[in-house]
């Protein structure tokens, strides 16, 4: 299973290696070779900084020396479970942008509100997406040049109807910010807020 | 008839399961054959009892979100100096003070106005509290009054320094510059002594390394390499002894470690910012245990960050989303 996993992901693998080969999200490729970490070498080292390596626990021998019974299973990733959910507001796709966007190995990504009350964060994360509230399109509107985005509901009803991380960031970009479309001429703005 | 009696029996049972969870958390879980090591013991800020759920939520698991004070951001940065807890705040720019004794928390006024503070440490022996911040690329000193005596960063010294550790015994003070993947040794004035690590994936080499520790019996450095997925342990003359991990999602595997510490005994903890958890591996680096899960309870985790021990080998673990520090107590063995 493991393998069938790796092929599927390799056939649509070579597409997005293109795009984030020259980005700031190549954290691999350091002088011209790629660092290794613990895998052979591959297109497949770009992507497991994010998409982290999923290893079957029967393949390898684990155990914990405090209690060598306990069951040894695989980390949940980004608090990414089937069972539960965990934040209402924030989905894990958000929650793998954070744990590296800290401050230490990227720029800080804040949000809420700040002790005075005021937003520390530039633009609001992590809310509903109200058509019709500060100039917003409804959702059935068009979305040209965005990728696989269509219409402006495809921002958020592919996620959880807030506005998550990736409604306007696709991390495999190439776009400045690695925004989901260039904004010259404020298109980008443009595209969920009326003129 | 019989279902009511079955209703109340399900209440008083659901009624039990409850009273019992409130019990402290040790771990591993007592069960014979297996010793307990840690033990659960609060967190900061101090919140009183957080299940005020009702009734039908307890029935139906409807499990009530933690209610975030407003005035923590995104703390990063933990140390302890006797029974007061210092952290960074990155949202904020701020540093908190919080007294383990009297339970109040306080926001620190330094003459520097912070921009990203990240790191943070203490010299016993010199009483000076150390402060990194990523955006000014400076690391500051601040004695007890909070008068400023250390100030380190020429104009591209450091391109991003973010862990810090102090050596009292050596009279070091080691900061790890994530952005050259380098860590930068002080004396405790802050003159430069020397550095160590280049970027690649050898043994000494870093690929944006963040947190460090130094541990106080055999003066080792622990450094996180957190964009390689590992650890590296480097003896007193920076010499390389050991590495744990690698990518994956297992058990005595990384995939964004960040807060590193080593408790008396020599055993490491390291946080995993992924995994909701801490792992912790012997000073052999064996595989002994992990603590943490993603939510919002007791020993659960959302982005932990960094972490402490101190000498009476309290664990503080930042826990930045949830926006607490979660404390545990390593039992050591009388030997």
């Amino acid at each position: 299973m493991f393998f069938f996993y790796i092929i599927v992901f390799l056939s649509f693998s070579t597409l997005i290696y293109a795009g984030i080969e020259d980005t700031k999200h190549n954290l691999a490729e350091y002088n011209g070779r790629l660092l290794n970490p613990n895998i052979e070498g591959s297109q497949l080292a770009l992507c497991i900084w994010c998409h982290t390596l999923n290893i079957n626990t029967s393949f390898v021998e684990v155990e914990f020396k405090w209690d060598p019974q306990k069951p040894v299973e695989n980390f949940t990733v980004y608090g990414q479970s089937k069972k539960k959910k965990i934040l209402k507001e924030m989905l894990p796709a958000s929650l793998a942008c954070l744990t590296c966007h800290d401050g230490a190995n990227a720029p800080n990504i804040t949000f809420g509100r700040g002790s005075s009350g005021v937003s520390v964060h530039s633009h609001p994360v992590f809310v509903v997406y109200r058509p019709g509230t500060y100039y917003l399109k409804p959702f059935n509107s068009p979305l040209v040049g965005w990728g696989k985005k269509n219409f402006v509901g495809d921002l958020v009803k592919d996620y959880n109807g807030r506005i998550q991380c990736g409604s306007c960031h696709d991390p495999h970009s190439t776009n400045k910010l690695f925004l989901r479309h260039p904004n010259k001429g404020s298109m980008f703005c443009m595209g969920c807020h009326e003129l | 008839m019989s279902y009511k009696y079955t209703f109340l029996c399900l209440f008083i049972g659901l009624l039990f399961l409850k009273s019992t969870k409130g019990q402290s958390l040790y771990f591993p879980e007592p069960k014979p054959g297996v010793e307990v090591r840690i033990k659960y013991l609060g967190q900061i800020p101090h919140t009183a009892k957080e299940e005020e759920s009702n009734f039908f939520d307890f029935l139906f698991g409807e499990k009530k979100e933690l209610e975030l004070p407003d005035y923590l951001g995104k703390p990063y940065g933990v140390v302890a100096v006797g029974n007061t807890v210092f952290f960074t705040d990155t949202a904020h720019a701020i540093i908190y003070s919080y007294n383990l004794s009297t339970k109040k928390l306080k926001d620190i006024h330094f003459p520097i106005p912070f921009e990203l503070p990240i790191g943070i440490t203490f010299s016993k022996k010199r009483k000076i509290i150390y402060i990194s911040d990523a955006k000014l690329q400076k690391v500051f000193g601040f004695n007890v009054k909070g008068q400023l005596v250390v100030a380190i960063g020429r104009k591209g010294e450091f391109k991003k320094p973010v862990g810090l550790a102090v050596d009292d015994d050596l009279n070091r003070l080691y900061v790890v510059d994530t952005f050259d993947h380098r860590i930068k040794v002080y004396d405790l004035d802050g003159n430069y002594l020397f550095g160590f690590g280049k970027r690649g994936d050898g043994p000494g080499e870093f690929n944006y390394p963040t947190n460090i520790f130094v541990d106080r019996k055999n003066n080792n450095i622990y450094v996180t390499d957190t964009q390689l997925f590992r650890v590296q342990v480097f003896n007193k003359d920076f010499e390389h002894i050991l590495t744990i991990g690698g990518i994956g999602d297992l058990p005595g595997r990384f995939a964004r470690p960040k807060g590193i510490a080593v408790d008396s005994d020599g055993n490491i903890y390291v946080v995993d910012a992924a995994f909701n958890n801490f792992q912790i591996f012997s000073p052999e680096g064996d595989l002994l245990y992990y603590i943490g899960n993603p939510g919002f309870g007791q020993a659960e985790f959302l982005l932990p960050a960094g972490i402490y021990i101190d000498e009476k080998d309290r664990i503080f673990v930042v826990d930045s989303l949830n926006k607490r520090i979660q404390i545990f107590q390593y039992l050591k063995k009388e030997k």
